[in-house]
């Protein structure tokens, strides 16, 4: 009952969304360094995240697809795959939040500090949280930037106890998109 | 002479730490498999693709008409979005609306914010 009314909420919010006047990207990167500086640093970047930002209240839904982080050591990335997101079980991570006090006409070129509040979904697994990020518009492109960080544990994230020393409980997320008008 | 049979075990002991030193450094950094030595699992249309259950991540071969241009994206039949392309021989950027094209890429899965399926790492194959 609850995952229906779950599919609902998410399919009401994707169709508002869609219909309204929007910003949109399908080529955001979004990238992650899981470990401290180590002889090989863990961290990926995904360049092929999507995402939709509604112009005239600041709703924003982000989808991406874990098996398309790209790292640079094709066995990191097996593994990262196989044995700790299970991306073939849980294929997309997704988010859908609020940008808070957002207004169109009160962006600029110069970046501008904003909260997003909203649900981080991660191998399925459902998180509240909260954002910090930058916006700032340069004539039809908006431009979004955040910072911020998320505990493995919070994601049931499963760690092997001899590499627990080198991969980070709090993992470093970047996320950097150029969204453009009316895609 | 003893020391010198010592001397002998240390140095095979050695090379045999150093040779699969070798051998795990050249495992874990060997270089991913490029596309186009992948083998596709599906091979055909974009109507027989939107059929067949292909399963996510896995290598395929798209034949289909150009629908839309986005920069160095690429949309086939009004429901696929190819993007990251990459080729040595041909250039997608002389690719247009309508052109008839053959790419593989890997298939990643359906984009619900887009409502279209997304093939990344895509390269363009001659036709045929």
């Amino acid at each position: 009952m609850y995952m229906k009314f779950r599919f609902l909420f998410y399919f009401l919010f994707i169709t508002s969304l869609l219909s309204a006047q929007k910003y949109a990207t399908r080529s955001g990167k979004t990238s992650f360094i899981g470990s401290e500086q180590t002889f090989e640093q863990i961290k990926a970047i995904n360049n092929v995240s999507t995402a939709i930002v509604d112009s005239s209240n600041g709703d924003i839904a982000i989808l991406l697809f874990v098996s398309a982080f790209d790292f640079k050591i094709a066995l990191m990335q097996e593994h990262f795959n196989e044995n700790y997101m299970d991306s073939s079980v849980y294929p997309k991570a997704n988010f859908v939040g609020n940008i808070q006090k957002f207004s169109l006409g009160e962006l600029t070129e110069y970046e501008k500090n904003h909260k997003i509040i909203g649900v981080l979904t991660i191998r399925g697994i459902e998180k509240n949280v909260t954002i910090n990020c930058q916006l700032n518009k340069v004539n039809d492109r908006l431009y979004l930037k955040a910072d911020f960080s998320v505990l493995t544990s919070d994601f049931d994230i499963q760690v092997p106890k001899v590499v627990r020393n080198k991969i980070s409980k709090e993992i470093k997320i970047k996320v950097d998109y150029e969204l453009i008008e009316k895609l | 002479m003893s020391s010198l049979k010592n001397y002998k075990w240390i140095l095979f002991i050695i090379g045999g730490i150093m040779a699969c030193s070798l051998l795990l450094v050249n495992f874990a950094y060997q270089k991913e498999v490029p596309i186009s030595e992948k083998e596709a699992v599906f091979s055909g249309t974009v109507s027989d693709f939107l059929t067949s259950k292909v399963v996510e991540n896995s290598v395929v071969v798209l034949k289909s008409t150009v629908t839309a241009v986005r920069g160095e994206e690429l949309e086939l039949g009004g429901v696929i979005s190819i993007q990251h392309l990459e080729s040595k021989s041909l250039s997608f950027s002389k690719i247009n609306k309508g052109d008839l094209i053959v790419v593989k890429g890997i298939y990643l899965g359906y984009d619900d914010l887009f409502e279209e399926y997304k093939l990344i790492s895509c390269i363009l194959l001659n036709d045929e």
